[in-house]
């Protein structure tokens, strides 16, 4: 029982920064409802972007950012004009099916060319603050872990802000709720679209830049973490945008827990067995739409 | 009439056609020697058929996208196996670890299929990485077949069993497809709400399927695991089994019988040519391919067919501008 | 200001209107009406770019219509309230205005427009923080006509503005109609089931079925002739 201050602790860390995993994922799909399970293929590659920016050229993670960011917009803007805009025409279920295809192939460009580049070698991202630690009410935190809450939480303020202040932030909104309507007051859908996907991309540009910071690199992150963010998103309501980070601090926090009581190995086995009873119990998510 | 005689000939050529491959496939070997390597192959590529005509039953046919199929690939490997070394005749192994996947596909079917979007491709995904994770810790040995079965191996035989496999699957992906059950699942995956209401339950139709799916995934794992031995359990849960399916379905083209095999052996063959220099560069051209297609050929290849006839169509049908651009349209 | 001259427009194969022709001019009340799927909802939709008609002219002030996307078609002055309340639910009412306002050309103004709009709704501006989705069915149609005018149109379509609505409601909303119409330099096409309210309101009118227009003139005309009234004034009138 005196373990559970720490427990919760690395819960809370792991629990936001799974919501930042998942934000970018559910912006695109609560607006334009395409499902990209490249989304954490998309994350690896900020995340070795930044690797390679500090392995190079001494580039501190944290600075990295604005240009991993940028980059990574761009990116999203020619993956929109070039795949996305297709499935424009199709019907919302389709859609959803045929997103998950669609970015399928990308997952395949995207791991692999990882693998053939940097190797299948796990490569890890030192700085001076990895690996320190600091005591906080007799609780060991990774300073590491609290450089990404700290990223995070400005992320989280500065799209808060964008969505709510901003007329282009309204506008995104209200073509999520309502494209036709939206439409109909003048917003250009096709650009709205462009921008949303750019956004995207750029906020798993910044989960992968978390990443290197806290976690050991390797190719293969991007299906394992895309599956956690699938399955945060479910909790939080499919369509939800602001509630997935309540949602990743209860599924980080139950995972944590589990992994007292069964073991590390199986902490999969917790986020499956979290979404197979949400499915069971309450399949529109815990918030309300 | 015009038309009716032109579908009745269709499928008179096709099955001509079927019939003559069919036949090819199973006197050549007999009478030819082709040596090992293109023996070998061969099982690789029928597997592969196999894999992509039961994902096809779900994908293409009933519309609902399984990312998880290596769950039942690697399941029935597994229990195939276990009851083979146990001592059981082989078909009896193979038709076991065919059920042992169905109870796989009845755990994560019933929450999802009764849902819809996104909830299935997530949760069969889950389960097969979950599945992969546990399979990776218990399994860290290859296991070995009895002695009985050295006696009886031969690569003739494996191409023998993966052969009639896949002509099953594709027997049964036929029967289902022109059942009431197949022309339900169409219906479900056009449109579920017209589906739903004119009587069908897209749940249990859904379900069915799945079983059936899942079952024949099964048995390709317990052929591939009679071929590839010592079997190396954790490697049949990988998600590449599941991306050569999705990859040779939709590149061949999905909702049709001939696109899974179709997209195949084009994947077969990507593998084969790139596959020694690089061995990743192939999944990366194979990518490639498939986003390729996808975009501009999203039917598949077998749909390339009537493009190309259409491009050459009179202008008569075109007469009609932009009824098209609706109010789907953002 | 709006002329449409022979436009031929499809659902998929089925043609839904054939050769229409309507004007409208500055500053007048036009309406389109009626029975159910005779296409006057196609007609809208038409003008305001949703569809696009595959023979014909579509004209507003000199430019053309039938090329241009939905939101310049907004751009230029035309604003649609559809059939279906499509406020933005999850957004607050003043949200919805806010949005209302998005052209270039109306933001400028934002402010100045929200304050009349305010005035001619006054339900509106006590229920600024509200969230759209919790307003009723009869404010939900004021908040849709409110955000439309914050948009600074200069052509305004309304598809069935009575639909669902409770009669006093219906009265009130027409009022409002016809307080617009007196106070600014708006052009309206409404179209609307009620016939005999619609003809009482307007200045001209259009009579379409089967997406042919069947009858046209000045609405205190269309009103008094027999077979109209026989057609839409009957048992079946829905008041």
């Amino acid at each position: 029982m005196t373990q559970l201050p720490q427990i919760l602790a690395y819960g809370v860390i792991l629990g936001i920064f799974y919501g930042l995993v998942t934000i970018g994922l559910a912006l695109l799909f609560g607006v334009m409802k395409y499902l990209n399970i490249a989304h954490g293929s998309f994350m690896m590659i900020g995340a070795y972007t930044s690797y390679w920016l500090f392995t190079l050229w001494h580039v501190d993670p944290v600075l990295s950012i604005p240009l991993v960011m940028v980059l990574m917009f761009l990116v999203g803007c020619i993956l929109y004009k070039v795949l996305f805009s297709r499935l424009s025409k199709v019907s919302e279920d389709r859609r959803i099916n045929s997103s998950l295809i669609m970015t399928f192939g990308l997952i395949l460009i995207l791991d692999n060319t990882a693998i053939a580049l940097w190797t299948t070698n796990i490569k890890i991202l030192s700085t001076s603050y990895s690996g320190k630690m600091f005591e906080l009410f007799g609780v060991r935190i990774p300073l590491t872990g609290l450089i990404v809450v700290g990223l995070t939480s400005v992320a989280i303020l500065a799209l808060h802000l964008f969505l709510s202040r901003t007329y282009l932030g309204k506008s995104i909104r209200a073509t999520a709720q309502d494209w036709e309507a939206a439409n109909l007051l003048g917003v250009n859908i096709d650009r709205t679209y462009l921008i949303c996907c750019g956004i995207s991309l750029a906020l798993a540009g910044l989960a992968g830049t978390g990443f290197a910071i806290m976690y050991p690199l390797s190719p293969d992150i991007g299906l394992r973490w895309v599956l956690f963010a699938m399955v945060v998103l479910v909790l939080a309501g499919m369509g939800n945008i602001k509630e997935v980070f309540l949602a990743g601090l209860i599924m980080a926090i139950l995972e944590q827990l589990s992994a007292v009581l069964i073991g590390g190995h199986y902490r999969g086995i917790a986020s499956l067995a979290v979404f197979i009873l949400i499915l069971v119990l309450r399949p529109q998510g815990l918030f309300k739409r | 009439m015009n038309d009716l005689k032109r579908a009745v000939s269709s499928i008179r050529i096709g099955g001509a056609v079927a019939i003559v491959v069919a036949l090819t496939l199973i006197v050549v070997p007999l009478v030819v020697d082709l040596g090992n390597y293109i023996l070998t192959l061969m099982v690789s590529l029928l597997i592969y058929v196999t894999l992509s005509e039961s994902w096809n039953l779900m994908g293409g046919y009933a519309g609902q996208v399984n990312l998880g199929l290596a769950a039942y690939f690697g399941s029935g490997a597994l229990c195939h196996t276990l009851i083979y070394v146990a001592g059981a005749p082989l078909p009896v192994a193979l038709v076991v670890g065919g059920l042992a996947a169905t109870v796989v596909a009845c755990i994560i079917g019933p929450p999802t299929l009764r849902l819809r979007g996104a909830y299935f491709g997530i949760g069969t995904m889950a389960v097969a990485e979950v599945m992969r994770l546990v399979m990776t810790t218990t399994f860290t040995q290859t296991i070995y077949p009895p002695a009985s079965y050295w006696a009886t191996f031969s690569l003739t035989k494996s191409y023998y069993i993966a052969l009639a496999v896949a002509i099953a699957t594709i027997v049964v992906t036929y029967v289902v497809v022109h059942s009431r059950l197949g022309l339900g699942l169409q219906a479900i995956r056009d449109d579920e709400d017209a589906a739903n209401a004119s009587g069908i339950n897209p749940a249990k139709y859904k379900m069915i399927v799945f079983m059936i799916s899942s079952f024949l995934a099964g048995v390709a794992g317990g052929a591939y695991s009679y071929f590839r031995v010592p079997v190396n359990v954790p490697q049949h849960f990988e998600m590449t089994w599941t991306i050569g399916a999705i990859v040779a379905t939709t590149i061949g083209g999905w909702g049709t019988l001939t696109g899974p095999i179709l997209g195949s052996i084009v994947f077969v063959i990507l593998r084969e040519i790139l596959g020694r220099t690089v061995p990743t560069a192939y999944l990366v051209v194979t990518g490639i391919v498939f986003v390729l297609v996808i975009v501009f050929l999203p039917d598949g290849l077998t749909s390339a067919g009537a493009m190309i006839r259409s491009f050459f169509a009179s202008p008569t049908t075109k007469a009609r501008t932009s009824p098209s651009r609706e109010t789907e349209n953002p | 200001m709006l002329e449409i001259r022979d436009i031929d427009v499809y659902h998929g194969d089925l043609q839904a209107l054939h050769k229409v022709s309507v004007t409208v001019e500055d500053r007048e009340i036009v309406t389109i009406v009626g029975s159910n799927g005779a296409g006057k909802s196609t007609l809208l939709r038409t003008i305001c770019g949703l569809l696009k008609p595959a023979t014909g002219k579509m004209e507003f002030n000199g430019s053309d219509l039938v090329e241009q996307p939905v939101h310049k078609i907004v751009e230029l002055g035309i604003c649609m309230v559809p059939e279906e309340r499509k406020v933005f639910r999850e957004m607050t009412v003043l949200e919805n205005l806010e949005m209302g306002a998005f052209t270039s050309r109306a933001r400028q103004v934002k402010d100045s427009t929200m304050c009349w709009v305010c005035e001619v709704f006054p339900t509106l501006e006590t229920r600024k923080s509200q969230k759209a989705g919790t307003l009723s069915g009869g404010e939900q149609q004021m908040l849709l006509i409110a955000r439309a005018l914050m948009s600074q149109p200069k052509l305004l379509l309304i598809d069935e503005l009575s639909l669902g609505l409770a009669p006093l409601f219906v009265q009130h909303l027409f009022e409002t109609m016809r307080q617009l119409y007196e106070s600014t330099e708006i052009a309206i096409v409404l179209v609307e089931q009620n016939v005999r309210a619609a003809l009482e309101l307007a200045d001209r009118g259009y009579v379409i079925e089967n997406g042919r227009i069947v009858a046209q003139g000045e609405a205190q005309d269309l009103l008094s002739r027999k077979d109209i009234k026989d057609a839409y004034f009957g048992v079946a009138s829905q008041l």
